[in-house]
């Protein structure tokens, strides 16, 4: 069993490649002297949030201050992305208050008083999360009601709170931009933009998917590490466009494609190909995919911390409007290069000799094989692509949301319903699968709270599987 | 550095409530994987009906906490038909990933506004399980050898969820070691040679999924009592992948493998993260690599990378047969 | 055979008087039982204990099983023969509820058995073993064998726990068990993980535990494949008792020596048909039978000139007399290969075969001979344990599949030998990815050859009929542009016509000066084109000759059909 070399060394080797890229990222990002990021990682307790203004874009530079029994704690200045955070030294009821002489011109606090938030409660372990909610000046204030404002924080147990953080930070998931508006917009008018959005959200998931697709195809490996190559594809574009390498985020999106193929390319040689030869089960392969996910992640949670972030450029823009629909310049030029990816890489599949080849390993590997086409190098050229086609969709992804350390994670097991619902193994399946979800997941908001938006695009992948396993696209599996 | 301290720390972790509570959560997974074969990635969800189970009936309906606990084990039951009657017919692969989906929509759901009148939603519920260290018989203080010191409440939470697990150990060496538990391995090795031996497939592998998702409950239950709160997301897929390491750890399909899994687990992780705070707090290992802060990442990498090392090199764990692991290549 | 008259009473109140008899021993009541039924296909029998009427099962357009009337006679060996692909695995999966029929009902000892699950089946006494053997392998061979036993109070849930409930029917079961694996002469690995047995053992254990189940009929898969001959005779001691038990069996069987010395009555499938049944003496004599195995000749009065036949359908040159090797190197020979998929089961035992510059070659033998497994062992699929593969002067013994390829071997797999999701052109590409540049350049030589290849280029590989694939697998393989071209069955599953397709192609490609290799199941069509052929038994070379010589040879009908005794 251990007669072949030990893939061990190469392995460690991938991760630390992974890391090295990373490690180029500056620990705070905007040089704002943060109180202790560093002690509010997924451990110690905190009180934290995005400051956003009425139109939904971040604020910055407005001071919040953290106080216990004892006097002040900490204070921080909201980053450019909104976001502030000050660590609290245990688990107590602290109060909160925002200094309203730092707001800027134009906006205020939407309850009376509600720059200050008493009765904040952290518990164990847990990072509170508090919203300020800001109105145009001049419009009516709301009376202060019973309970203070502080939302859902969801405590964020050691490393199980995937999805947490997503669903409970405002904004975060895209779903519905103009809140305010939407309840005015007809019904018709809503559906079109949920439409948008839906399309958005299902092209991002698309590119991921594609990999895992092709990926299970070739070698019918699921590959569970495949979220952590999307987190690393957005934090290395995030690491080399922030202050510290200072490069244009174009560029720097490009650097992380090829991080991302180089990734996927050693991940294949180190590990996979190893233990292929080794002839180790599939279900073996499954749980070491399983292994090398929550490695790559809690590291990248070492090395980046928890905190959400946006990227610099193309943060703050003015919605367009487009008829019964807005969507902002960025999500726009992300949907179409998306899709011209996505018909970019079809078209590689289609009239390219590798992309035949790709074809024919994922079809019949064994005849493939007598063909003379060599099967390692097509699978190897898979995981580079993959690879890259996860980086690409990490820098898309953070781009519409954020940058945080489980949000390849958080759009694995849509990558999963995306990539079954189309039938495992066909990239364009993989294709029609990630819409079908992003469109359910978005259409979901018209009638349904926001948070539950995943959980119907996975429902209906277990729906799917029960009903039809072999997917919408996939053909039945020939039965003796 | 303080040696003593780091072993003593290790040795609280691993016989602490949460070392049971895991060891649990670990035999209802081996009785699936381990013995049936079924690739649940979703034991987290059973986990969850029973913590819920127990929070809801007492904090949300004012009923008896041992209500609670029926009532979370009656959930599980039910996840486990609604789950298993379809999902079972699926592949392997298809079953881990139905399952998974199912964890997480159940998490979204309990989490939701719309649950939020019973569940609590995002903030979840707490003390409800005063009734439960109202019973504890031991009077206040702290027990042990210093620094290996638990509280009288640790105490009684040790003594009830050890007990359950050794319980749950006689009640699983029972069933496996009866025809029934060889019909079960049987399904495990070939679900056809079962079949052609009329052995009813389907309805052995709903057994084993309540089976082991009603200890999944009872696991969720005690880890709810333990901390005396829930919210629901303590209970992600992380987790079931915790489980899995510890019960590949043990041994799968072994009896104890999954209670020795989880001691040597709780203990590596507990000695570690103290060993990293005490070093990063003593400037042994600089604050420019490792920071507090990161401690409870790390040795959560750490749980990753042991999953990795023990699938690639020890797949059999620490109680499992090497022989009759070089049996399952399929 | 659609309406068959009633069963005379006659016949009935003879089976009784017979069954009366207490002191014949069972194989001759059952003998005296079959004697006056008529070998006709569907005919009744006196006693039937299971009954199958238009049972039919599609795979796609692929028609598996199709049979009007089948009725096997209670407390009789009856075997289930056939060519690869006749349809006699999916008709076991049919009646032993692991597969769904499209159409039919069957009943077993009076109860209807459509539409019931496998294992209720199973309860009713029709219990089945599989071709690959299924051991529980992390299982003891005791547990599997206690595994078996039926009604255990011990298997339900509630009373599991409770030892006193089922100690004692435990107890029964295992002295039971202790018996089997005594008899079946397992004894000595009784505690042993079943998944460290040897093939042969596993078979054993695989039939023991059947046994367990105490059933009324028993239908075993090829129990006798992978198996050494001196276990087989002690397997075949082994069913001989069942039936003498008062057990019916029903087994799938290749080997016709086998089928022949053990059979109270023989049924004959081909392409899903019940096409002939009887006593084995009927069927050795049956010429559908021998037609199904061996192939029809082209027409009665070219089969008379074979040689004439093939001349006149290409364009090769009259080649040497066969037997003599001569001139340089052959293009690929083998030596001695020693090959098997499975560690320590080997399926080769020692080949050589040889292919000339020009020549068509053909393999032939009868089901389980090894042909198949010859050409994947020499075109690096199969592991070679010993012996060597040369082409021409250079050793290729160990080389992966994919680098056969450039240097000259071109391989066109049995099954799915197309990618199906891609095109035709996309196929042929598949087949030069070696030298894309080369493509158009082939493609004309090629093309020239097969027009259809031309017609249906962008058309997509799956939905082209049987015949079509092959055509497209073997201009695939022609693209590289090999010396020897290996081909595994081309004509298996094909309609009569479709065949005439891909043998005239086969010929063509050989008029055009590519050796080839060619494993064939129609073995009077294989030997009718081809100039020499080699006939396989058991892993080794059992004939050798050239086509003509070997279409006339008697002794190659004995061997498929079994009469020649083989005790060497």
């Amino acid at each position: 069993m251990l007669r072949r070399r030990p893939p061990l060394p190469s392995l460690v080797c991938a991760c630390l490649l992974a890391l090295l890229l990373l490690a180029a990222a500056p620990a705070g990002r905007d040089g704002t002297p943060v109180l202790s990021v560093a002690t509010a990682a997924a451990q110690g307790e905190a009180i934290k949030g995005t400051l956003r203004g009425p139109d939904g874009d971040p604020v910055k530079g407005v001071t919040i201050t953290v106080s216990g029994d004892q006097g002040e704690i900490g204070k921080d200045r909201t980053a450019a992305d909104g976001t502030w955070e000050v660590a609290v030294p245990g688990p107590a009821t602290y109060r909160v208050q925002l200094d309203v002489d730092t707001l800027p011109g134009g906006v205020q606090v939407r309850t009376t008083s509600g720059e200050t938030l008493g009765d904040v409660e952290v518990r164990p372990g847990a990072k509170r999360t508090v919203i300020f909610p800001l109105i145009p000046a001049g419009a009516q204030q709301q009376p202060q009601p019973g309970q203070a404002a502080p939302a859902p924080g969801g405590s964020q147990p050691e490393g199980t709170g995937q999805g947490g953080g997503a669903t409970a930070t405002p904004g975060a998931p895209a779903a519905a931009p103009q809140p305010q508006q939407a309840t005015q917009r007809s019904f018709a008018g809503r559906f079109a933009q949920q439409v948008v959005e839906g399309i958005k959200y299902g092209v991002i998931i698309a590119i991921t998917a594609i990999g895992l697709s092709l990926i299970f195809g070739t070698t019918r490996l699921i590959n569970f590490a495949h979220g952590e190559m999307v987190t690393i594809g957005a934090l290395v574009a995030f690491a080399l466009s922030g202050p510290a390498v200072g490069l244009p985020l174009i560029v720097a999106t490009l650097l992380a494609v090829l991080a991302g193929g180089l990734i996927g390319g050693s991940f294949e040689l180190g590990l996979w190909r190893p233990m292929r030869r080794r002839g180790t089960g599939l279900i073996q392969m499954f749980i070491i995919s399983i292994g090398l996910a929550t490695l790559l992640r809690h590291l990248i949670l070492v090395i980046f911390d928890s905190r959400r972030r946006q990227y610099d450029e193309f943060t703050v823009q003015k919605a367009l409007d487009l008829g019964p629909v807005t969507i902002t310049p960025r999500d726009l030029i992300i949907t179409l290069i998306s899709i011209a990816v996505i018909v970019g890489v079809g078209l590689l599949l289609l009239h390219t000799r590798i992309g035949k080849a790709t074809r024919a390993v994922a079809n019949n590997k064994d005849l493939a094989e007598a063909s003379g086409i060599d099967v390692d190098r097509v699978i190897l050229w898979v995981w580079i692509l993959g690879g890259a086609l996860a980086a690409l969709g990490g820098v898309f992804y953070g781009l519409t949301t954020a940058v945080y350390w489980d949000m390849g994670f958080n759009l694995l097991l849509l990558m999963f319903a995306g990539v079954i619902l189309g039938g495992l193994g066909s990239a364009f399946g993989a294709v029609i699968g990630s819409l079908v979800v992003g469109l359910v997941a978005q259409l979901s908001t018209l009638w349904f709270a926001v948070e539950l938006q995943n959980a119907w695009a996975l429902l209906t992948l277990i729906i799917v599987l029960i009903v039809r396993p072999q997917g919408i696209l996939g053909r039945a599996e020939r039965v003796g | 550095m303080d040696l003593i301290e780091i072993l003593s720390t290790g040795v609280q972790g691993m016989l602490g409530p949460e070392a049971a509570i895991y060891a649990l959560a670990a035999i209802g997974l081996n009785i699936h994987f381990g013995y049936t074969g079924l690739l649940n990635f979703g034991q987290v969800a059973f986990m969850l009906v029973g913590a819920y189970g127990v929070a809801v009936s007492v904090a949300t309906w004012s009923l008896p906490l041992w209500v609670g606990v029926l009532i979370g084990m009656g959930c599980a039951v039910v996840l486990a038909l609604i789950l298993g009657i379809p999902a079972l017919r699926l592949r392997g692969d298809y079953l881990a990933i139905a399952t998974i989906a199912a964890g997480e929509v159940l998490r979204y759901f309990y989490r939701s506004g719309y649950a939020e009148p019973v569940t609590g939603g995002v903030y979840g519920l707490r003390q409800f399980a005063n009734s439960f260290y109202d019973l504890n018989p031991i009077s206040p203080g702290n027990y042990g050898v210093d620094p290996l010191l638990f509280s009288a409440r640790s105490l009684w939470v040790m003594i009830v969820g050890w007990g359950v697990v050794a319980i749950t150990c006689l009640l699983v060496y029972l069933l496996v070691h009866s025809p029934w538990g060889r019909v079960l391995r049987s399904v495990r090795e070939d679900e056809d040679s079962a079949r052609a031996l009329g052995k009813n497939v389907y309805s052995y592998k709903i057994q084993s999924l309540i089976l082991g998702g009603v200890i999944g409950a009872v696991a969720g239950a005690l880890l709810a009592i333990n901390v005396q709160s829930v919210t629901p997301d303590n209970y992600g897929t992380t987790l079931t992948f915790y489980l899995y390491a510890i019960m590949i750890l043990g041994g799968a399909g072994r009896v104890l493998g999954p209670v020795l899994g989880s001691v040597v687990f709780w203990f590596i992780l507990t000695a570690l993260d103290e060993f990293l705070r005490q070093g990063t707090a003593s400037g042994l290992i600089p604050a420019s690599i490792l920071d507090a802060g990161d401690v409870g990442a790390v040795r959560l990498a750490f749980v990753g990378l042991g999953i990795v090392v023990l699938m690639v090199f020890w797949p059999a764990g620490i109680l499992g047969n090497r022989k009759e692991m070089r049996l399952d290549v399929q | 055979m659609s309406s068959e008259p009633p069963v005379p009473d006659e016949l009935r109140e003879r089976a009784e008087a017979v069954r009366a008899e207490a002191q014949a021993t069972r194989s001759e009541a059952v003998a005296a039982q079959l004697a006056d039924v008529p070998a006709e296909p569907g005919v009744r029998k006196p006693d039937p204990i299971l009954a199958v009427d238009g049972v039919a099962r599609r795979f796609g357009g692929l028609q598996a099983v199709c049979v009007d009337h089948l009725e096997i006679q209670r407390g009789a060996i009856t075997s289930l023969i056939g060519p690869n692909g006749a349809g006699k695995s999916t008709f076991f999966n049919v009646v032993s509820g692991f597969d769904r029929p499209n159409a039919g009902t069957w009943s077993f000892d009076g109860r209807e058995l459509a539409g019931l699950p496998a294992y209720r089946v199973s309860r009713l006494g029709l219990v089945r073993t599989f071709q690959l053997t299924k051991a529980l392998m992390r299982l003891t061979a005791l547990e599997n064998l206690m595994l078996g036993a039926p009604e255990q109070r011990g298997e339900r849930l509630r009373s599991s726990i409770l030892r006193g409930l089922w100690r004692s029917q435990e107890n029964g079961i295992r002295e039971r068990a202790d018996e089997l694996l005594t008899r079946f002469n397992l004894a000595h690995m009784r505690d042993e993980y079943a998944g460290t047995m040897s093939g042969g053992q596993r078979k054993l254990l695989e039939m023991a535990r059947a046994l367990m189940t105490e059933p009324a009929m028993l239908m075993l898969d090829e129990p006798m494949a992978g198996v050494n001959p001196a276990l087989t005779q002690s397997l075949l001691g082994h069913i001989r008792a069942m039936r003498d038990d008062g057990m019916t069996i029903v087994l799938v069987e290749h080997d016709m020596d086998v089928v022949m010395g053990i059979s109270d009555w023989v049924v004959c499938f081909a392409a899903g048909e019940v096409i002939a049944e009887g006593r084995p003496q009927d069927i050795a004599a049956n010429p559908a039978v021998i037609e199904a195995y061996l192939g029809a000749r082209e027409d009665e009065e070219d089969a008379a000139h074979p040689h004439a036949a093939r001349a006149a359908g290409s364009a090769t040159a009259e080649v040497e007399p066969a037997g003599e090797p001569a001139g340089p190197a052959p293009v690929l020979c083998c030596e001695q290969l020693v090959a098997g998929y499975i560690p320590e089961v080997n399926i080769l035992n020692g080949c050589d075969v040889e292919v000339r510059d020009g020549e068509l070659v053909g393999i032939i033998g009868p089901n389980g001979a090894g042909k198949s497994t010859l050409i994947k062992a020499m075109f690096g699929l199969v592991p070679t344990r010993d012996g060597r593969v040369k082409l021409r002067e250079e050793d290729v013994t160990h080389l992966r599949a994919h680098a056969m390829v450039p240097k000259g071997i071109g391989y066109v797999p049995q099954n799915d030998n197309v990618f199906s999701t891609l095109t035709v052109e996309e196929n042929l590409q598949m087949g030069l990815y070696v030298r894309p540049h080369e493509f158009e350049e082939r493609y004309e030589i090629v093309s020239e050859l097969f027009p259809l290849l031309r017609d249906r280029r962008t058309q997509k590989c799956g939905s082209l009929s049987g015949g079509e694939r092959q055509v497209v697998a073997m201009g695939r393989a022609l693209m590289a542009d090999p010396q020897v071209l290996l081909l595994d069955e081309p004509s298996a599953g094909l309609s009569p016509m479709m065949q005439d397709t891909v043998f005239e192609a086969i010929e063509r490609i050989n008029g055009a000066g590519v050796s080839i290799l060619m494993v064939e199941q129609n073995a009077s069509r294989c030997l009718e084109i081809s100039d020499r052929a080699y006939v396989l038994d058991q892993g080794r070379n059992a004939y050798t000759g050239t086509g003509e010589e070997l279409l006339n040879d008697p002794k190659v009908i004995e061997l498929y059909l079994g009469t020649l005794a083989r005790q060497r």
